[in-house]
């Protein structure tokens, strides 16, 4: 007895020594990534040039040529072939369940899903393909923009695949790299005192918005903190400085600390921010709270049984539309793993969440699955709401480029300063 | 040469030392393996690192994380970033620690001391605030006390019922954090203290009424001193975990700015994980240095506390008039936050739009609900007809089953070997590494096991690596409680069997388990309880197949469906205390007994 | 022939506390052994090597002729290897266990038949007169009941040599007295090697046949009891043995001689005479040890003291009297009451009394006393 005991103990002893070496290996290759990136991004830039589908030249032209009938039935092939690993999916969202299961209903072929809102999600996928490791997700569906670039895009992790079967109808912008909708946060306020919200956005930051002002803390979740990150840029800072002169009349003083209109107005902002712990909670407490308050969070969270809809109203669906903008927009990246044991798989699901059944076998379930927008052009807004070229005009967009630099640049030692 | 041999031949001819030997060398790999590489990961530059530090490549080698976060004075980012939530954690951590003491000591003072009523009902329901998810306290708090004058002004329970309206500081910040987080920990005062009162001689007590000292400097210079290890070692417990808790600060006090290591830390992994690594390697500093403060100060007395004499004559401390004013005090303080909760959940889990407690706005819809009876951004069918909750449920339970059964039965044999070389290094050590886990913040141990675990295919997204974290994270509980149930054995039990040649495997099932039964089963359900409710542990470990109970709770969460959020709450609180109401009445184990209780 | 030989055997334990030092004794067969010393002398620990559940840190030790342990050539044979029994302090039953299985369970441990262990255990039974108990748990027992129950389950195997750790400390007196008897003859019963532990002088004096006795961890004398009563080889042992103690008389040597020697005590002159030749220096400063039974009350004596208190027992009277501030003990037969400062006179009796070295704390020499 004693000795199996030891024999156990030295082999458990054993198979962590050997994790130890393992990580230490990985370390090296590490280096090798580490390397690389500055090439390929470089290499990745000129292969946009060229063609709309990067990566695998060779073989991505032969897909090119592929009919949907051949993708289909070399999925197929995939999923029955011997030894063939499990399909799997990362997204921020639990929602991917029902389009693996109308995937499953639709072509046969069984997955797996792993669903995870925050960084934890990228942390998890990074580490499993640093390691190589076997079962890891072969689609991923990423929010954040900052993140995918700088986690992913930048490592060449993931590989952008844009069905031909759809390129026409797939707006062009959001092809490269393929978003596969977008999802807004909107100002939204509470109307029972007979509160006509915002005519401009520079009203957020007066006296009269002192803690009614409420969103998700941006500890909680990225995009809010690349929401604000974004109005630092040229663009979004000269948009405000526009706003700002006609609210008041007068060209924007800065104060030493503000680059620009962009930080002047975050610094305004913040300072009358409460932070909610969830874009639910602070929905329902909107709804049942005092006239007046403005909250900004997710769209969707409007159709919730649990939220008072009469009691709230959109700041965007005012006439005229608060000068400045109306919240903000976040796309979700669909990308196939560049590593993919089932590439077939992973074009034909990404083709299938492109597709309007795909689509709305997930993110447009019921008449209150408001706030999801499909890049495709085909699949029209629900009852209610508005088509994504309304919402790219009124609210701020993530920009995978400018969102580095910013950071990099310590935009957000200066938010988290503001926060304080 | 020779004589080394032998001396080693007969060093491992005991099987306490050969025991002590192999978990000395386990414990090491499992903690101090992802201890090293908690402090690698705070000189190497992740892909996050990257971008915020300019002109670093991933991978490298560097201290520009310390530097940053230890160093930079431009927008006040360490102090912001660091040194005050550095300072708000402790203060946090040490006040509660503090509050949870009083509390606790107080309730353990008077079950066991004096006359006090209704000693049953207390002294069940003081345990069930452990049991919850800390988070839901903060989150009863909020329901009960939010008003119209703070933050969105959505009206509360209290509010509703009686129009007071508390102020800011009273609903968010440090003061109700204190609270919450002390009413978290108070059981474990309340054990481990309570325990110790029960075993103490009486007599000590009443050698001092003899000399007709008053009963204000009895507790002061006779029980205060005797109880004095086991207020260290709460304080410990205490301090550590409020220090790791990430819920309560969110929920109490990010609205106001309030932040702390944990959300911090949180913030930071996003953008910047390395120096997310250098909090948490701070938070297990700051735990090691409480640890080891606390050995140093009970160290060589901790023999005291082990006084068990006839202790079966305790002259209880008539309260009189007092009495039943202290018990209904007592009996309503613990009705509020033991039961209350429950309750809310209950009601918040079956009501549609939030504070309109109506019954037309009630419905069983989102427990029992068929597809599509409600709307909410997350699933639109009741949780008991969700397969996948079904699942959840069943992985839960099952790796907390194998979780409390590993972890539990290693502090058990652990507990065996610290106890019987107690007073030698190598045993000392053993228990002082076991103890190590609790220390590494949940959410760093999760993502350097992930790391661990990728490396391996047997182990990447497998419920094997849920089992193996949760039971190392989970060790330090069960060889606390281990090492409790043997002290209480004593040597000469097992001896006695020793003399006739019974193997040390049957000593241990025939004779030491069984006479230990209770408390070893005790040593179990700590570990169970834990790992039911833990979420920041597994959340990056879980695959879609093996999501738990609570990785569903936060997907709810997030997304804002509270019903369902409420509903599964309840169904985890349900869970573990029906599990621990059956072990008891099976085994007459109990939560109490194995942390050192009786 | 169980006969136990220890060769230098010392046991270090972690901290570097010196628990047994350079222990040498040999255990002839068939003798009850006591191990006798004040609480924390090494006693236990030294039963716990020889038995096997302590491992010593140097020397040898030999059972029956079989070499147990041996430190230099890595012996170490585990306690059921060494064909023993040991009775513990506080009975050590299974609490999980009845009274039968508790007998029972180290014999069906040893493979024994069946029907050969319900024959033992109702020998056993029968012997320690506890039959009555057979179905009851421990804690259903009283402390003597429980201790029979130890004592069976220990002698169950038929032990060659049978190891008690302070067997009767738990028991009351009269138990305690009753339990001593029985110990007794079951040695004589049983025809095994007894090895006792204990603190108690008197149970070493009553029970065994040679008393071992132990101060920090150092032999001090091993001898049969009487010996040790007698002619104690230090200061310690006199003072252990022996109750009321053995009187300590501080005295100035003024003169030696041979075999005797002219003291002055307390300005008073005493003269010494020994048997033999003394067997150590005698410098200028010694003890004189003297029993209380050899200190007599009688109108003739040449010493005069007053009562200091009168101890009546019954059978005896201890009487501690003050001579110039030093008490005194004397032992008369009898119940005699002498009033509190009542003058008396005493004398010394006997050819034992003792004198020590003062130095060294040895007994120099052993004679007659008297008062000049």
């Amino acid at each position: 007895m004693r000795k199996t005991k030891r024999a156990l103990a030295c082999m458990l002893a054993a198979a962590v020594l050997a994790s130890m070496t393992a990580c230490g290996s990985k370390e090296a290759s590490n280096d090798t990534t580490a390397a690389a990136p500055a090439e390929t991004t470089v290499a990745k830039e000129a292969k946009e040039e060229t063609t709309e589908a990067p990566a695998e030249t060779t073989e991505a032209a032969s897909d090119d040529e592929m009919t949907l009938e051949e993708l289909i039935k070399a999925a197929q092939d995939e999923a029955s072939a011997p030894g063939a690993g499990s399909f799997v999916v990362y997204a921020p969202t639990s929602r991917i369940s029902k389009a693996l299961d109308a995937f499953k209903e639709t072509y046969g072929i069984e997955s797996e899903y792993y669903n995870e809102s925050g960084q934890d999600l990228y942390t998890k996928l990074t580490t499993e393909l640093e390691a190589k490791t076997k079962d890891t997700a072969d689609v991923v569906l990423m929010q954040d923009s900052y993140l995918f670039q700088t986690q992913l895009v930048n490592y060449d992790y993931v590989t952008n695949y844009v069905p031909p079967y759809l390129a026409d109808v797939i707006i062009e912008e959001d092809q490269a790299p393929l978003v596969c909708y977008y999802y807004n946060k909107l100002f939204i306020y509470n109307n029972t005192d007979g509160s006509e919200g915002i005519t401009n956005i520079w009203q957020l930051t007066e006296e009269a918005f002192k803690g009614k002002l409420f969103m998700k803390d941006i500890s909680k979740e990225s995009v809010n903190k690349n929401f604000l990150a974004m109005l630092t840029s040229d663009a979004w800072a000269g948009k405000l400085a526009d706003a700002y002169k006609e609210q008041y009349g007068a060209d924007i003083t800065l104060d030493e600390d503000c680059e620009n209109a962009g930080y002047q107005f975050i610094k305004k902002l913040l300072a009358n921010v409460t932070f909610g712990s969830g874009d639910g909670d602070i929905a329902t407490e909107l709804s049942n709270g005092l006239g007046g308050n403005m909250g900004l969070f997710v769209y969707s969270k409007l159709r919730d049984d649990s939220v008072d809809q009469n009691k709230l109203s959109v700041a965007a669906y005012n006439e005229p539309q608060p000068a400045g903008f109306s919240g903000f927009m976040y796309p979700m990246y669909l990308q196939m793993v560049t590593s993919t044991d089932r590439p077939y798989t992973s074009k034909l699901f990404i083709y299938f969440l492109m597709t309007e059944d795909g689509f709305k076998s997930a993110f447009q379930t019921k008449a209150a699955d408001i706030g999801t927008y499909s890049t495709n052009t085909m699949i029209a807004p629900l009852e209610g709401d508005k088509d994504l070229a309304f919402w790219k005009e009124c609210l701020v967009s993530e920009d995978p480029v400018y969102l580095p630099e910013a950071y990099a640049g310590g935009v957000l030692d200066f938010i988290t300063y503001c926060t304080q | 040469m020779n004589k080394t041999k032998n001396k080693v031949r007969a060093f491992f001819s005991k099987p306490a030392n050969v025991i002590l030997v192999c978990f000395a060398v386990l414990l090491v790999l499992l903690t101090l393996y992802p201890l090293c590489e908690l402090v690698h990961h705070t000189f190497v530059v992740h892909a996050t690192d990257a971008t915020v530090l300019p002109g670093l490549k991933k991978g490298e080698l560097t201290a520009a994380s310390w530097k940053k976060l230890l160093l930079t004075e431009s927008h006040k980012y360490s102090l912001i970033n660091f040194y005050r939530p550095m300072f708000n954690s402790v203060l946090l951590a040490t006040l509660s620690a503090l509050f949870a003491l009083v509390f606790g000591g107080t309730v353990a003072w008077l079950v066991t001391r004096s006359n006090l009523k209704a000693k049953k009902f207390i002294s069940t329901v003081f345990i069930f605030p452990y049991i919850m998810p800390s988070w839901t306290l903060a989150l009863f708090w909020l329901n009960m006390f939010k008003n119209p004058g703070v933050g969105t002004g959505s009206p509360g329970f209290v509010y509703s019922l009686t129009g007071f309206m508390a102020p800011e500081w009273f609903v968010y910040g440090l003061l109700p954090m204190v609270i919450v987080s002390g009413l978290h920990y108070a059981p474990f005062a309340y054990i481990f203290i309570g325990g110790i009162l029960r075993n103490m001689d009486a007599n000590l007590e009443e050698a001092a009424t003899i000399l007709k000292t008053k009963r204000t400097r009895i507790l002061l210079k006779i029980t205060l001193p005797i109880v004095k290890p086991a207020i260290l070692s709460t304080f410990l417990l205490a301090f550590a975990s409020v220090m790791g808790s990430y819920a309560v600060p969110i929920y109490l006090g990010s609205p106001v700015n309030f932040y702390v290591l944990t959300t911090k830390m949180k913030t930071l992994q996003t953008t910047a994980i390395g120096q997310a690594y250098i909090i948490a390697l701070v938070m297990v500093i700051a735990g090691a240095l409480i640890m080891m403060a606390n050995s140093l100060l009970t160290g060589t007395r901790k023999s005291y506390t082990t006084v068990t004499g006839k202790s079966s004559q305790i002259s209880l401390v008539d309260l009189k008039r007092g009495n039943l004013v202290i018990t209904g005090v007592l009996c309503l303080l613990l009705f509020f936050v033991c039961i209350m909760p429950l309750f809310s959940f209950a009601l918040e889990s079956i009501i549609i739009k939030a504070g309109d407690y109506s019954l037309s706005n009630m419905t069983f819809n989102y427990w029992l609900g068929a597809s599509g009876s409600v709307s909410t951004t997350v699933g639109d069918t009741g949780i008991l007809r969700d397969p996948a909750i079904w699942s959840a449920i069943q992985t839960s339970l099952k790796l907390s089953v194998c979780c409390a059964l590993i972890a539990g039965s290693c502090g058990v044999i652990i507990g065996y070997a610290v106890v019987r070389r107690r007073g030698t290094k190598l045993s000392q050590w053993v228990s002082g590494l076991s103890f190590f886990p609790y220390l590494i913040p949940a959410m760093a141990f999760g993502a350097i096991y992930l790391a661990i675990a990728s490396s391996f295919s047997f182990l990447a997204n497998s419920f094997l690596v849920l089992v193996l974290v949760g039971s190392v994270k989970y060790l330090p509980f069960a060889t606390k409680s281990g090492t409790n149930a043997m002290l209480q054995l004593s040597a000469e039990i097992e001896e006695a069997a020793t003399i006739f040649g019974i193997s040390w495997w049957k000593r241990m099932t025939k004779i030491i388990i069984p006479i230990q039964k209770a408390s070893i089963i005790s040593g179990f359900l700590l570990p169970f309880t834990s790992c039911m409710r833990e979420l920041s542990l597994f959340v990056m470990l879980v695959s879609s197949k093996t999501q738990t109970l609570t990785t569903m709770l936060m997907t709810y969460n997030e997304k804002g469906a509270s019903q369902y959020g409420n509903a599964i709450n309840l169904l985890i609180i349900v869970l573990v205390l029906a599990i621990n109401f059956a072990v008891n009445k099976l085994t007459g184990a109990s939560i109490d007994k194995g942390v050192g209780g009786n | 022939m169980p006969e136990i030989v220890l060769k230098n055997v010392k046991k270090v334990f972690g901290n570097k506390f010196v628990a047994v030092d350079n222990l040498d004794m040999y255990i002839a067969d068939r003798s009850f052994i006591t191990l006798l010393g004040p609480s924390g002398c090494g006693k236990t620990t030294t039963l716990r090597m020889i038995a096997g559940l302590e491992t010593p840190t140097e020397g040898e030790i030999t059972i029956d002729g079989v070499t147990v342990f041996h430190a230099d050539k890595g012996i170490n044979l585990p306690p059921d290897k060494r064909d023993v029994g040991f009775l513990f302090q506080n009975y050590a039953l299974w609490p999980h266990m009845t009274v039968y299985k508790n007998i029972a369970f180290g014999l069906e441990n040893l493979k024994w038949p069946k029907k050969q262990i319900e024959e033992r255990v109702g020998e056993l039974l029968d012997m320690l007169k506890i039959r009555p108990f057979v179905d009851r748990y421990p804690s259903e027992l009283s402390g003597g009941q429980q201790q029979r129950v130890a004592i069976a389950r220990t002698l169950a195997p038929k032990p060659k040599v049978l190891f008690m750790d302070e067997p009767l400390s738990n028991l009351d007196a009269k138990l305690r007295g009753e339990m001593r008897t029985e110990l007794k003859r079951l040695h004589v019963d049983t025809n095994s090697t007894f090895i006792y532990v204990t603190h108690d002088q008197l149970e070493a004096m009553t029970l065994s046949t040679k008393v071992c006795l132990i101060e920090s961890g150092k032999l001090q004398q091993f001898a049969p009891p009487l010996e040790i009563y007698q002619r104690p080889e230090n200061l310690f042992v006199a003072d252990f043995m022996g109750n009321p103690t053995m009187n300590f008389l501080p005295a100035k040597v003024l003169e030696k001689s041979e075999e005797s020697l002219d003291l002055e005590f307390h300005g008073r002159r005493l003269r010494f005479h020994a048997g033999g030749s003394f067997t150590g220096d005698v410098r200028s400063e010694v003890i004189l040890g003297i029993r209380p039974e050899y200190v007599t009350l009688c109108g003739d004596g040449k010493l005069e003291a007053s009562v200091y208190t009168t101890l009546p027992t019954g059978m005896e009277t201890t009487v501690r009297i003050m001579l110039d501030g030093e008490l005194i003990s004397a032992v008369v037969f009898g119940c005699v009451d002498y009033p509190v400062d009542a003058p008396v006179r005493f004398a010394f009796a006997g050819e034992n009394i003792l004198v020590f070295d003062k130095e060294s704390g040895k007994r120099v020499g052993v004679g007659e006393l008297t008062a000049v």
